[in-house]
């Protein structure tokens, strides 16, 4: 059996047992809403009204409320689409591949960053959809229907739609992926629960899980086919975005490397975004025992490595840029690093290469303020590149004549601080009403040599044995 | 239970004999792929209608500098490259310089200039090689192969520090010898190219009407090629041996310092192998397309590395199971090395295809040239190569029981290993040889590998024989023996 070394830090502190887990976690979701949280919420659903309405004024107004112009047809949605999509990846990351690879440190913050995922992915689709300014038709241009326009058929040949094929796969498997792992958890709620309605819901949402060795073994079935599968995902969505650009002949855009490369910058930039909100969760929650200091260490680590990839990249491009001989490619870095966006290259240099080298030291890995501002640079910095490539190669292309600058009307702006308030509206409302941590996974972490004597728990009149929490709930 | 690996006669006389093997197989290419020239310029002839049918005049150019040149007037310089095939076989490389004084012979050969254009586009070298070019094409790809290989074993062993691992601890001491080698397939790079390199690469010429080419000159010359290689092999080498030394010292002194000091070496190791990765295998294999350029080749390259490295460590962890070494080295540490396998066969697919698909797709000549190359001259060899390298592993290490039975890892291995000699061979051939290539020049190339991976396999036995075959006092030795992958 696995055996760890003495040397490695416990991945839950202040010798937690199965019944502590329990009470810590579902803590705040047992309570009513405190202010704090009422207030966020409200806040970001305010954000997201704004949001919803200036994309109903978009529908009303037509595309012609953003700023594209005929030169740059891609600007603020599409930065905005690949950022959010992005985002996504260090969930799937984290539950597929960390799943695949045994790493247990996952256990606390793969719910988090799953249902940070889905909240993403939610996002991104957003924005192509808005931009085709006729959603309501856009069935026919995305989905292969069989129509009465004849042999008009959707373009199978465009990464476009190869993108809408992706995501949609993407979003399907990470929300069953993401749902299956909730349901032992669900079970325990329903189980703990004390009014009707919450045990029904509950009740209802956990599929009449017993517990039972049977039920287990299919779970654990399960789970491991739907990491295998979503493992290839992690690659596809994020290879077939960058395909998007780089099946173009646009200089900035054609270029080999662009599939691992978006992948890359994919895993760095949802990692940042994990890091953003385990750094607030896990104080605001006090999950401090749960995902703890070294939990914040390792995704730091990862952070630095991708971002070091995302680094060689761009390195690697501008160099081929200059051996390629081509005047093009080589006019389309100069112009990106000095041309009239070269603050927003700038921008993404020193937020997604230089601030991340500090996670280095040990030191800064383990203080949460400076993690915290790394992380708010990473998305800050990340949202930047999609500009850059986007935005810069578009505005000078083949012919002086076409050159065109962008700027964003308010409503594009707009649209992309609604998103946030999307993200977030529903990202609260899971810390409310779910566990953000899987107490279950989290629970195969310790060893409870308390099932048995630990006598404080009576007090609570908790009806539940310690083995029976352990192994998640009661058979009923 | 014997912790010293001691060098059985049976092994030593093996590798001799894989070293006359390769020998063997290398003077027989040569002589094979000499003999076959009568043979060779017929075939010419032949793809030479199809290629007629084919020239475009975009294909003309590997790169904008020969449209250039053809808007120069220079278009018939192809045909003179063409003409000089003929009639100098033996040791004229064509480079700008040389078509000078070789236009007369063109006139009074052939004339056409378009198919010649089409050929023109794969590599620079339309003559057949030069019995020089077939030595050092062998000689390249045979040292970058054994190179990528001892590679591996640095580049693997700096992942786990950072990474904290634990389970490889039991298999350390078999992957720490790998830096010895590292080097020595520097320095025969660097003859390589000081001997061969104007037979193999056009930058080793002066090219005064190749504005692209003089173009990447700051990059492509002598000075960087011995500096950057050079401090390649030394830091690659110099990380080895720290790993290895502070290996030796816990064993004798224990504690946690030499794991600390061993993490903090592979950080520091760690940026510059991912950066001068890049530049070795820009230097080394891309510029033998001169023209030709792809930001993820040194990726390409890299995947390639990491699947040859995980199967050559699986071979010999599972030839020392055999010899009854590494007792606490189980069915588990095996069945991840296979997934390594696995997984990195995909990796490199995944690359693979995106390169190709993006070039495919985007359809611009002077990339597109690469493949067309390809697909004219070596098209079974590029269906094999992916049959071998993706298929193949895929379908083979799928199972559990694949990953850790000895029989079947072998085997396995093998293929692979046979797999990743045809990738490099496509990578390195179709630049130096263009159509001209024959078997000759496989079986010579897969006679150095062998050659060059017997002398490997030699020293790495005699430097494993230094040291136990397990560590001691590793704090997560324990762990590795505890090692289970959870299927």
């Amino acid at each position: 059996m696995s055996y760890e070394s003495p040397i490695r830090e416990p991945l839950v502190t202040g010798g937690k047992g199965y019944h502590d887990i329990t009470e810590g976690v579902l803590a705040p979701l047992e309570k009513k809403p405190n202010m704090t949280w009422l207030a966020a919420f409200g806040l970001s659903a305010m954000v997201m009204t704004m949001g919803v309405s200036l994309i109903i004024w978009t529908f009303f107004e037509g595309i012609g409320a953003w700023g594209l112009n005929k030169t740059i047809g891609w600007a603020f949605d599409i930065t905005n689409f690949v950022f959010w999509v992005g985002i996504g990846h260090a969930g799937t990351l984290i539950s597929a591949i960390l799943l695949l690879f045994r790493q247990t440190w996952r256990n606390s913050i793969n719910r988090a960053a799953e249902a940070m995922t889905i909240f993403a992915v939610i996002c991104a689709a957003l924005f192509p959809l808005i931009h085709m300014g006729r959603p309501w038709v856009g069935a026919f241009w995305v989905l292969p229907l069989p129509n009465t326009r004849g042999s008009l058929w959707v373009n199978f040949n465009s990464p476009l739609l190869w993108d809408v094929f992706a995501i949609s796969t993407y979003f399907s498997v990470s929300l069953v992926f993401w749902y299956l792992g909730l349901i032992p958890d669900l079970a325990s709620i329903r189980d703990r629960a004390k009014n009707k309605i919450a045990k029904a819901i509950y009740g209802a949402l956990s599929m009449g899980w017993n517990g039972s060795t049977r039920t287990w073994h299919r779970y654990e079935i399960v789970s491991l086919i739907l990491a295998g599968l979503a493992t290839p995902l992690v690659l596809s969505v994020h290879t077939i975005v960058s395909f998007d650009f780089a099946t173009s002949i646009v200089p900035g855009w054609h270029t080999t490397i662009f599939p691992p490369y978006f992948v890359a910058g994919a895993i760095f930039s949802g990692f940042g975004m994990v890091q953003t909100l385990m750094v607030v969760t896990r104080k605001v929650y006090k999950l401090e025992n749960f995902i703890t200091l070294s939990h914040m260490d390792a995704m730091a680590k990862i952070v630095i490595l991708t971002g070091s990839l995302v680094g060689i990249a761009y390195a690697t491009e501008f160099f081929i840029a200059w051996y390629s001989g081509n005047t093009y490619e080589q006019y389309a870095f100069i112009n990106r690093m000095f041309g009239p966006y070269w603050w927003s290259y700038w921008a993404m240099i020193s937020c997604n290469v230089i601030t991340p080298q500090l996670f280095w030291f040990k030191k800064v890995r383990e203080n949460m303020l400076l993690t915290f501002i790394i992380s708010i640079f990473v998305n800050i910095g990340m949202w930047f590149e999609r500009f850059v490539i986007i935005a810069t190669s578009l505005a000078r292309d083949f012919m002086p004549a076409n050159w065109a600058l962008y700027t964003p009307t308010y409503v594009e702006v707009g649209i992309f601080i609604g998103t946030f308030g999307v993200f977030f509206t529903f990202f609260f409302l899971f810390a409310k009403f779910l566990p953000v941590v899987n107490m279950f996974e989290v629970k195969t972490l310790v060893k409870d040599d308390t099932v048995v004597d630990h006598g404080h728990h009576d007090d609570h009149g908790d009806q539940h044995s310690h083995s029976a929490e352990a192994g998640v709930s009661h058979s009923h | 239970m014997k912790d010293i690996f001691e060098i059985p006669d049976k092994l030593k006389k093996n590798l001799f004999g894989m070293m006359g093997l390769g020998v063997l197989l290398l003077a027989i290419g040569l002589a094979l792929s000499s003999i076959k020239i009568g043979g060779d310029d017929h075939g010419h002839e032949g793809t030479h209608e199809e290629h007629t049918s084919m020239a475009l005049a975009d294909a003309h150019g590997s790169n904008g500098a020969l449209i250039a040149q053809a808007e120069e007037g220079h278009s018939h310089q192809a045909g003179e490259e063409h003409a000089e095939g003929e009639h100098h076989e033996e040791g004229t490389v064509v480079n700008g310089e040389t078509h000078e004084h070789t236009g007369a012979a063109h006139e009074e050969a052939h004339g056409e200039g378009d198919h010649e254009s089409a050929e023109h586009g794969g590599g620079h070298h339309t003559a057949p090689p030069s019995m020089m070019a077939k030595i050092g094409l062998s000689w390249m790809v045979g040292s970058w192969y054994v190179l990528l290989i001892s590679i591996f074993g640095v580049f693997f062993i700096g992942v786990k520090h950072l990474a904290n691992a634990g389970w490889y601890v039991a298999i350390k001491r078999v992957l720490e010898p790998f830096y010895f080698w590292i080097p020595i397939g520097i320095v025969l790079l660097i003859v390589g190219y000081f001997v061969f390199g104007d037979q193999l690469y056009l930058w080793a010429s002066e090219t005064p009407d190749d504005e692209i080419m003089n173009g990447k000159r700051p990059f492509l010359n002598p000075a960087i090629f011995v500096v950057l290689l050079g401090l390649v092999g030394a830091v690659y080498f110099l990380y080895g041996m720290t790993i290895r030394k502070n290996s030796l010292k816990e064993d004798a002194e224990g504690g946690l310092s030499w794991l600390k000091k061993s993490t903090v070496a592979s950080a520091i190791f760690m940026p510059f192998f991912a950066l001068s990765f890049s530049g070795i295998s820009w230097l080394v294999v891309m510029s033998i397309d001169a023209h030709w350029f792809s930001t993820i080749f040194s990726v390409y390259n890299f995947a390639g590395m990491f699947v040859m490295g995980a199967t050559t460590t699986a071979l010999i962890v599972v030839y020392l199971k055999e010899q009854g070494y590494l007792p606490r080295v189980t069915g588990e540490h095996l069945h991840d090395l296979g997934k390594f396998m696995f997984a990195f066969s995909i990796f490199w697919a995944y690359i693979f295809i995106s390169q190709y698909l993006l070039i495919w797709y985007a359809n611009i000549p002077e990339e597109g040239v690469y493949y067309k190359e390809r697909f004219d001259n070596y098209f079974g060899l590029f269906a094999l190569n992916i049959a071998i390298n993706f298929f193949f592993p895929f379908l083979a290490l799928m199972t559990r029981n694949a990953k850790r039975q000895y029989a079947s890892l072998k085997t396995i291995g093998m293929v692979i290993l046979f797999g990743r000699f045809i990738d490099i061979f496509l990578m390195f051939t179709p630049g130096v040889a263009g159509e001209h290539w024959n078997l000759g020049m496989l079986i010579a190339a897969a006679g150095m590998v062998i050659l060059q991976l017997g002398a490997f396999l030699f020293l790495y036995f005699r430097n494993l024989s230094t040291a136990p075959l397990t560590v001691k006092n590793h704090p997560y030795l324990e762990e590795s023996y505890h090692h289970d992958t959870g299927v």
